[in-house]
């Protein structure tokens, strides 16, 4: 992602262009702890998600892993809802400052869910769409199978109390739960 | 691979093109039978809730794939899109070797009588082209035996007296019932209706070589990781290949059927794995590509006999495509009631298909597969807010303690 590899120096060129695919900006992902979002980003992403399915008796979203569960897949499937996600991060950062003179992240929970309603309704700044994926993405993240990101110890599945993922080698099933045969008919 | 001329050309290893493929090699014929899609093995068994055929946010394990499967989807105001296989709109079917097939709910209902004959029995219906089949349920019947028989079906239909006449019963007893099942069953018998065990191309015991189901929470959408679940691709497709009469070629999409100055066909041009353009000449083609792709492989068919496309001289192939809306409803109850034993669909009612006054048609109603949590995270009632403490405290508490019900509804075919 430095540039172009330089086989008679053995070194990559500085300052040039990296390959068209990727999107023109800057990724800085040496300093971040993710794949495509920057830490603040991580950050307020994390304290959305965690309003979307907050802790109760059970673990929220973000201890669920859901940051890790949607940056993994900005950088694969849902690549192209990346323009979306950095906009949107960046307009919610922005109302929260507006509003309350902070980041989203350090606001209480209650300010946080109050932001995200006017957002959900449309009400600020063209966020409909964000805040639609962003919602399908949470939900992905904590009832979907945990080896996309999320899901952490199968969180949503024990409070649901439904079978988790078995994880097997290529050929073993599982024989415990097959069917008694009957008489034949 | 040699393209020297077979008999028949089958295109598509699906529902329709596995069966042809294995009558036809049994026959003695030479086939070649063309699949778009690949073969799927267990290990492609994944149990992803969110990547198979009915969630499939994150890939469509079943294909098709994105890169060679764009469709023009055209919108009511005329405007023209590109969709792909994993965006909405493209109404996706499955392509793989058994398609389909592989990963269905596999309901094995055989067409009620009134169903071949519609328009006898109801009537014309204005503005839609609804008709009588060319064939009846009797002429049918011996060859619903044979598939039941052959690849393989469990249930137990006796209780439903709105079937056909039928000869034999299923191969297989039905699975034994869920908690859900019962607690439907009983409650039919109440109000004076016939639940009976759904027909289902599934083993319930040991047959064909292949164990009985497993009862897990992944069926419908997902490929049988014990494979006791019945399609083309663990019953007639093999039987054909082991003839040796029968050529298999995957990664291949039919271009158009080649016909001869007379108009008569001569064989098949498709592109194999690598793009390139091949001919496979043959006696006959059979057209098994579901009902969009067939229509638009005989649309793409052009010649100076065939100038609208094979079959097409009145201007009805690809028109009265009939889909059907699939109305569930969810009923909570104070009651436990999951008992998370797969495949979840058991019990049926045919007492609302036919003869519903005012109605042409009707619809059966089943109990549903079993929902994955994020199938569920949507269903919530309206008083549930979408998300936050109530929403997350509502799929705790009601998740194991609903039912949903349901069944496609029969629909008037519209030529346009």
């Amino acid at each position: 992602m430095t540039g172009i590899w330089d086989p008679k120096r053995r070194r990559f060129l500085k300052g040039v262009a990296a390959a068209a695919t990727l999107p023109a900006i800057s990724c800085s992902n040496k300093r971040s702890r993710w794949r495509y979002l920057t830490d603040a980003e991580g950050e307020t992403l994390g304290a959305i998600c965690e309003c979307l399915i907050p802790t109760d008796e059970y673990p929220g979203a973000k201890w669920a892993g859901a940051v890790r569960f949607i940056d993994l897949q900005l950088d694969g499937h849902y690549r192209k809802h990346r323009p979306i996600y950095r906009e949107g991060l960046a307009a919610i950062e922005r109302l929260s400052r507006e509003k309350h003179g902070r980041g989203f992240a350090e606001l209480d929970q209650s300010a946080q869910v109050e932001l995200l309603k006017l957002i959900e309704k449309g009400k600020a700044a063209g966020q409909k769409q964000f805040f639609s994926l962003v919602l399908s993405h949470t939900m992905q993240s904590f009832y979907g199978d945990p080896r996309h990101g999320g899901n952490r110890d199968q969180i949503g599945y024990r409070m649901l109390g439904v079978s988790a993922t078995p994880v097997r080698g290529r050929s073993k099933h599982d024989l415990e739960h097959a069917a008694k045969p009957e008489s034949s008919v | 691979m040699s393209l020297s001329h077979v008999n028949a050309v089958i295109v598509g290893a699906g529902a329709g093109g596995g069966v042809a493929a294995k009558q036809l090699a049994e026959g003695g014929l030479s086939v070649v039978l063309l699949e778009r899609g690949r073969w799927t093995t267990n290990y492609d068994c994944r149990k992803d809730d969110l990547r198979n055929q009915r969630s499939s946010l994150l890939g469509q394990p079943f294909g098709p794939d994105d890169e060679r499967n764009p469709r023009v989807l055209v919108e009511a105001d005329g405007v023209e899109r590109v969709v792909l296989p994993s965006e909405n709109g493209y109404q996706n079917n499955a392509a793989c070797v058994g398609s389909g097939t592989v990963s269905y709910g596999a309901m094995g209902w055989r067409y009620m009588q009134e169903d071949f004959r519609m328009r006898s029995t109801y009537g014309a219906v204005a503005g839609s082209t609804l008709d009588d089949w060319p064939i009846s349920y009797a002429d049918l019947e011996p060859h619903y035996e044979m598939a039941e028989w052959e690849i393989g079906v469990s249930g137990d239909v006796s209780n439903d007296p709105f079937k056909g006449p039928r000869k034999r019963g299923l191969p297989m007893p039905p699975l034994p019932g869920t908690r859900e099942c019962e607690i439907l069953r009983v409650a039919a018998r109440r109000l004076g209706w016939h639940p009976f065990d759904i027909p289902m191309l599934r083993n319930s015991v040991p047959y064909n070589g292949r164990q009985a189901c497993m009862r897990c929470r992944w069926c419908v959408g997902h490929s049988c990781e014990v494979d006791a679940k019945n399609g083309t691709q663990n019953t007639v497709i093999p039987k054909a290949l082991a003839t040796g009469n029968c050529e298999l070629r995957t990664n291949c999409h039919a271009r158009e059927i080649l016909t001869d100055s007379r108009g008569r066909v001569t064989g098949v041009a498709y592109y194999d794995e690598r793009d390139r353009l091949q001919k496979q000449s043959a006696d006959m083609v059979i057209v098994c590509g579901a009902a969009i792709e067939s229509a638009r492989l005989l649309l793409l068919s052009r010649s100076r006999m065939h100038p609208a496309g094979l079959g097409n001289r009145y201007d009805w192939v690809g028109r009265n495509l009939q889909g059907h809306s699939y109305p569930r409803v969810a009923g909570l109850f104070r009651e436990e009631i999951y008992d998370d034993l797969g495949p979840g669909a058991g019990v049926a009612l045919c007492d609302f298909s036919h003869h519903n006054a005012g109605l042409v048609g009707g619809a059966m109603i089943t109990n549903e597969f079993l929902r994955s949590p994020y199938q569920f995270v949507e269903k919530t009632p309206p008083w549930v807010p979408r998300w936050g403490p109530e929403h997350k405290r509502f799929m705790r508490e009601a998740y194991r303690y609903h039912i949903s019900v349901g069944g496609p509804v029969q629909e008037m075919p519209l030529w346009d």
